[in-house]
């Protein structure tokens, strides 16, 4: 042992950890030789602090350089980054992710085109038009086929209800029919409240801002749209249209028109989410290989980044206000819309084998977003380590159409193959 | 001639006098005293032989008879008056000693034979003799070089030389010559005379002039610049040496093996001796047979050169293509596949301009409406019969499709997706055609049946085509006849015929984007008419024998036809009528070409499981040449029978293109 060490480079590392009060690691400098990597130094870590605390059980944690984790040994990482190795090199603890692991596989009985998690719920529409609600347990509650046959595309929670019931839940649903509706849910139905007219051809993206008062749309015939949700506001009572529809259900529904139409997009807006910062600010991606950033109280183009290849999903970061974006290719990519000097995309995932359908931040993690790609894998991801994922989560069978992250640390994801499998702790 | 003999006779006696002269002067210019008396004694009778007896003046009168005759006697010869003349006497040698002595004219003095006496000479003779004697003229003070007078000088004088008046002949023109001169003329003019051929110099080659490589010929200068150097001889080893280390040296077996073996096989042609000094080498026997054999060595040796092909890398072959990471974006990947026809997909159309569906007919007598963003099929509209081709209406303000099936029927089919209000329009565009209007030809019976419109054909349509403006509608028959190929157009619910005769069976058909020509793909050739005058405008010829799909580009200036011959040729219609560029990229029948709106990119599908996508970028500037470079090869869709990929085209807005498989499923690629 002691003849192979010997021709080892050795390091000085330190460890510390932040944040974390209940565990203190002791500030020692190790010798350790530049063939570890970060297993090895996991094991360093737990044994220095057993020392001091004898009830401590092993931990995983993820070790920061600098601003990227160490995935590789010592040596690659010091030869890629350039670490200076003349002093201490600090490392810093965190405490990893868990590993998903695989909680339910729900069925559906077609393609999953969005899934929501709400209080105890998973939420699924479907490309037949279908809406699932499923509890914790896996077990389907409701299923609501209201516009059988049209596919919907995106769908949006409004308001969720307290307590332990789908009973009030509002939901906005589109797809094909570019009408956007604005679901209740009553018991095991549901009853359309708000129709939103306006777009021409399907509705690709829908979201609402902090306060439910305001809905944004993006659909193929490359529009933007800002849509009121207060009841009674811009409001427009089509009674020809509700005859029609009064003719197949008793139904009695708003149908509403759009408060301001933003053209700007060259071609199908895919995506469109509010911005962090501002409330009056949004932010869409679009075929037309960019993203833009809207005013909606001036009605108008803020900024814009431009890319070489078509968009397919973004999310913006709820406290950072990063977006990050999936494209008609296989890599995620990190934008910062304050940026309009230098390189625009300031990180790029590589990974993926097909086209990411769908990107979503992580709820609780500030720095893990989750991808789901055609390549029917779906890819935890840390913006600190864009070399390789977090962790890969197989399960899907074909294209992977939505992801989301539950507020309760799930990552649920929706695809062709007719599931909805959920992942947590 | 007379003349000149008599000069040389003259000049003979001259000289015969100079010869006299000559032994004179010899004997005058003698030092010692006795040879001046032996001149002396000679002296007379070469006087008498020659001179002429009026010079002298003779006291003998002897008359011309030699003196020697008187030698016996006493006397001489006689005088005027008769009287014997005396000998003089002898005088003695000591007399003759001392009036040496003793006259200083002693040396003047010449005896006279004729006389008998000395006679002294003057100072005149004295100093002819010495003239002669040295060579000179004997009259003294004669100067043979007079001053020459130069009368016709070059310097111009302004006075005659001669005061003669000039003869009339100088200024009377000769009647000889003008004689001479009509003759010639009359020579001339009748031509019996020709001007002489000039002579050519013969040539003189300058053998050590300045090479010069100007004028040299190209096998002259090769020959100079293949230079051929001797091939170099192997240069000596230990075992030549005359002190070889005792390993070279042969031992008795191997000396006897050397012997017993033939000159060609041993190892080498001489056997290692050992000599004590370098004195002791004895001459090599074998030098001048050695030399002999190297120079028929280098006289047989091979003169061919070998020809050389200075290649550093085998790329350099290659032609000089662009990079294709500079012609991006063009499809790479295959993004994925849309699964739901069974059997094969034959025919895709892509709706235009906002490009979200894709419609799709397949064997299995349905055409399906794709979701391009999820691949999500949204439609499925059942035919009962096989599709073969399916095309939406370009127009964006229409959501038609015409579709064809087996059972000879075409359909225009509203496909209900999308846009609700085009939707609707379009139903109603439909509603309101005036099917019932008995007009058009026979071949052809419109019908609606509930929502769609049924065209009766004469045949099965292999083809349906759309003009641009989305209301003409052209399709091509699978029929060997004139009206394989109908125009219809949708707002008077009419179809015609072009053609009434047959030229061949119709592959392909494609209307000029902007101007009333149709283009028609034959077999072997396209065929370009004006629809307007209803005449032929122009005759391709494709290289290729079995055309099978002929597209035009969105300007009209180039056609893109595949072949069931592998071929894909590139027409461009300005340039010439045959194919600008024809390529043979595809293993097996090309099925499908399409040309993108927006990018330069053109692809080809075939029955090879590949489609091929080509940068073709098309100069509206007709002084920079087109452009076609190969950039990807897409592989995909698994074979079914003999056939992989049917169908071809590309998304309006995006670099994406999309393939139709023989195996059921449309293959999206993107880059």
């Amino acid at each position: 042992m002691q003849i192979d060490g010997s021709n080892e480079r050795h390091i000085q590392v330190s460890f510390f950890i932040k944040n974390e009060k209940e565990i203190s690691i002791p500030d020692d400098v190790f010798d350790v030789p530049t063939t570890a990597d970060s297993e090895n130094l996991n094991a360093l870590v737990n044994q220095s602090i057993k020392q001091n605390e004898d009830d401590w059980t092993d931990t995983k944690f993820e070790l920061l350089i600098g601003e990227t984790f160490l995935r590789s040994t010592l040596n690659e990482f010091i030869e890629e980054y350039s670490v200076d190795t003349e002093h201490v090199v600090k490392i810093e603890c965190i405490l990893g992710l868990e590993p998903p692991k695989p909680l339910f596989d729900l069925p559906a009985p077609d393609w999953i085109s969005s899934v929501h998690s709400f209080n105890k719920y998973v939420l699924a529409t479907t490309f037949n038009g279908e809406i699932l609600v499923w509890d914790r347990k896996g077990k389907k509650i409701a299923q609501i086929s209201k516009d059988s046959g049209t596919a919907y595309k995106c769908s949006e929670i409004i308001t969720s209800p307290k307590g332990d019931s789908i009973d009030g839940l509002t939901l906005a649903v589109s797809g094909e029919k570019p009408s956007i509706s604005i679901l209740e849910f009553r018991g095991k139905m549901a009853t359309t409240l708000q129709q939103l007219r306006g777009h021409e051809r399907s509705v690709s993206s829908i979201a609402t801002n902090k306060d439910k008062t305001r809905l944004i749309s993006g659909a193929f015939d490359s529009h933007l749209k800002v849509w009121n949700l207060q009841e009674s506001a811009g409001s427009i009572e089509k009674p020809t249209e509700s005859n029609d529809k009064s003719k197949r259900k008793k139904e009695n529904f708003v149908t509403k028109v759009p408060m301001v139409t933003l053209g700007g997009h060259k071609d199908a807006v895919v995506a469109v989410k509010w911005s962090a910062w501002n409330d009056a600010h949004c932010v869409s991606a679009s075929w037309d290989h960019s993203i833009a950033v809207w005013d909606l109280e001036l009605a108008g183009e803020i900024s814009r980044i431009r890319h070489s290849k078509a968009f397919t999903s973004i999310d913006v970061h709820q406290t950072t206000g990063l977006v990050i974006s999936g494209s008609a290719d296989s890599i995620p990519r990190l934008f910062d819309t304050r940026s309009t000097e230098g390189s625009l995309v300031k990180q790029s995932f590589v990974g993926h084998t097909g086209w990411i359908s769908s990107v979503k931040w992580h709820y609780a993690q500030p720095n893990v977003f989750i991808s789901g790609s055609f390549d029917s894998v779906v890819k935890l991801w840390d913006i600190r380590s864009s070399k390789t994922s977090l962790y890969d989560l197989h399960g899907h069978t074909d294209r992977v159409m939505c992801v989301a992250s539950g507020d309760d640390a799930t990552i649920l994801s929706g695809g062709a193959d007719s599931t909805v499998k959920v992942f947590g702790q | 001639m007379g003349e000149q003999k008599v000069e040389k006779a003259h000049g003979k006696k001259r000289k015969k006098n100079f010869g006299a002269l000559d032994s004179n002067g010899t004997i005058e210019n003698g030092t010692s005293d006795e040879q001046k008396t032996a001149i002396s004694r000679e002296k007379p009778r070469a006087f008498d032989e020659f001179d002429s007896s009026d010079e002298e003046d003779l006291r003998n009168t002897i008359g011309n008879i030699p003196v020697e005759w008187y030698d016996e006697e006493e006397h001489i010869g006689y005088d005027k008056e008769g009287n014997k003349i005396g000998k003089a006497k002898k005088s003695g040698e000591i007399d003759t000693f001392l009036e040496k002595m003793e006259d200083p004219d002693y040396w003047k003095k010449v005896f006279d034979r004729q006389t008998g006496q000395n006679v002294t000479l003057t100072q005149e003779q004295i100093d002819k003799i010495h003239a002669f004697a040295v060579g000179k003229y004997p009259s003294i003070g004669y100067n043979p070089y007079q001053p020459f007078v130069d009368f016709y000088t070059s310097e111009a004088t302004i006075h005659p030389i001669d005061n003669r008046p000039a003869s009339k002949s100088q200024f009377v023109p000769s009647k000889d010559e003008m004689k001479i001169v009509s003759r010639m003329v009359h020579a001339i003019k009748m031509g019996w005379l020709k001007p002489k051929e000039k002579k050519e110099k013969p040539k003189v080659y300058d053998l050590w002039g300045e090479e010069d490589d100007s004028n040299k010929t190209k096998s002259e200068l090769a020959r100079i610049r293949m230079h051929m150097p001797a091939p170099k001889l192997t240069l000596p080893t230990h075992a030549e040496s005359y002190n070889p280390p005792e390993e070279y040296l042969l031992t008795e077996e191997e000396k006897k093996e050397w012997e017993e073996q033939d000159p060609e096989e041993r190892r080498a042609n001489f056997v290692p001796h050992k000599f004590e000094a370098m004195r002791k080498i004895p001459q090599y026997e074998k030098f001048v047979r050695e030399r002999f054999e190297r120079c028929l060595d280098l006289y047989l040796a091979p003169r061919q050169r070998r020809l050389k092909l200075n290649i550093e890398n085998p790329e350099q072959l290659l032609p000089d293509l662009p990079n294709p990471n500079d012609l991006r974006p063009f499809p790479t990947t295959l993004a994925f596949y849309m699964r739901g026809h069974l059997g094969q997909v034959r025919s895709i159309s892509v709706e235009p301009e906002k490009g979200e569906l894709v419609a799709s007919g397949g064997q299995d007598g349905t055409v399906r409406i794709w979701m391009l963003d999820s691949g999500r099929c949204i439609k499925t509209l059942d035919f009962g019969a096989p599709i073969l081709s399916v095309a939406f209406c370009p127009t964006p303000n229409k959501t038609l499709l015409a579709v064809s099936y087996e059972g000879k029927r075409v359909a225009l089919v509203n496909t209900e997706t999308g846009d609700k209000l085009l939707n609707s329009q379009t139903t109603q565009f439909i509603d309101e055609l005036p099917l019932n209007v008995e007009e058009g030809i026979p071949q052809v019976k419109w019908q609606k049946q509930k929502d769609r419109i049924v065209l009766e054909m004469n045949a099965d349509v292999r083809k349906v085509v759309w003009h641009r403006r989305g209301d003409y509608l052209a399709t091509v028959g699978i029929l060997d006849h004139a009206s394989s190929v109908i125009i219809h157009q949708l707002s008077k619910a009419k179809s015609q015929c072009p053609f009434s005769k047959k030229k061949g069976l119709v592959q392909s058909v494609a209307f000029h984007p902007t101007q009333p020509q149709f283009f028609v793909a034959l077999s072997r050739h396209v065929r370009v008419y004006d629809l307007a005058k209803c005449q032929l405008i122009k005759k391709c010829l494709a290289n290729s024998s079995h055309l099978s799909v002929m597209i035009a580009d969105n300007q009209g200036d180039n056609l893109f036809v595949g072949g069931l011959d592998r071929r894909f040729s590139w027409i461009d219609l300005q340039l010439s009528n045959r194919p600008w560029k024809s390529l043979r990229h595809h293993g097996s029948a090309i099925r499908g070409i399409a040309y993108h709106k927006k990018y330069p990119l053109l692809a080809t599908v075939s029955d090879d499981g590949s489609a091929l996508v080509y940068y073709a970028r098309i100069h509206t500037d007709s002084f920079r040449d087109n452009e076609l470079v190969p950039v990807k090869r897409l592989r995909g869709h698994t074979k079914v029978g003999d056939l992989s990929m049917l169908d071809t085209a590309w998304h309006p807005t995006q670099p994406w293109l999309l393939t139709a498989g023989a195996d059921g499923t449309i293959g999206l690629w993107s880059y």
